[in-house]
């Protein structure tokens, strides 16, 4: 699977390094002044993962992935963003980000995930797959020759998908066991932006979002006590 | 949930850019999904080695 992707980026290497030099005024483009641009590269992640699925009466076990399920905490993915800037200061960008691990392992401690409970020595197969599109409005209160700084509004839309399969020997009685669940949501986004030109050609940026809020959490806060 | 990146890119032609970036992530959250009830504390960090192109 992974030959067609690199196929693919070297194809984008290809295709962008023969683009003709278009601009309207047949000129170097300024940073800041592009109508389109597109990016895409690699991406070598590290993780630090940990889950919880409670059960249907209960709280299910903390799990670290990378520890409890074995899954590796580097890998190597491919990843993409467009944007579209259709005025000085205003822009629409999308970012695309997906990140699949599995792994197998055996239990060291006992595993209480959604209704399943995997024993100690149990053998365990994890996928887990995890999701990030990031949708923005992005407005820059300065646009100037050296910098532009500015703020973004949107969407992370995550989807997340946990799968754990496992099997165990119980008082010589073989037993499989499985759980798999998913969760996806919208979640709002906040952001500034300071991109830096320290010439027409050679540029730095400083991007962060920022959102606090248990969006997903719905369950009504326990009556107070009279 | 916070999300940082730092880049620099330079701009080998007028259209083709290479650039490269640091980028930090963190989702901290509990879930009500009706699938997924539990929680979610989700970090990453690490370098990007990317292409752009613009017009």
């Amino acid at each position: 699977m992974r030959r067609p992707r690199y196929l693919l980026f070297a194809l984008f290497l290809f295709g962008a390094a023969w683009l003709p030099n278009y601009t309207h005024a047949g000129e170097w483009i300024n940073p800041g002044e592009e109508t389109f641009t597109i990016s895409g590269g690699v991406f070598l992640p590290s993780f630090d993962t940990s889950a919880q699925v409670d059960t249907s009466l209960g709280i299910g076990t903390g799990v670290n992935l990378e520890d409890d399920l074995g899954l590796s905490s580097d890998e190597t993915i491919f990843w993409g963003d467009a944007s579209w800037r259709f005025a000085r200061k205003h822009r629409l960008t999308v970012d695309y980000f997906r990140f699949t691990r599995d792994a197998s392992a055996v239990a060291k401690r006992e595993l209480t995930i959604g209704d399943e409970t995997f024993p100690v020595g149990a053998s365990l197969s994890t996928e887990f797959k995890f999701e990030i599109v990031p949708i923005a409005y992005t407005y820059s209160f300065m646009n100037e020759k050296k910098y532009e700084f500015g703020a973004s509004l949107g969407v992370h839309w995550y989807t997340m998908e946990l799968s754990v399969l496992g099997s165990a020997s119980l008082n010589d009685l073989d037993a499989d066991f499985s759980v798999s669940v998913d969760a996806e949501a919208p979640m709002p986004l906040l952001g500034l932006f300071f991109d830096y030109y320290f010439t027409p050609k050679w540029s730095a940026a400083l991007h962060g979002q920022f959102f606090a809020l248990d969006f997903w959490t719905t369950t009504p806060a326990p009556s107070p006590v009279p | 949930m916070t999300n940082l990146r730092l880049s620099t890119e330079y701009w080998v032609f007028n259209n083709l850019g290479l650039g490269v970036a640091l980028n930090w992530f963190k989702l901290d959250v509990d879930l009500d999904d009706s699938d997924w009830k539990g929680s979610v504390d989700y970090e990453y960090w690490g370098p990007q080695i990317y292409a752009t192109i613009r017009f």
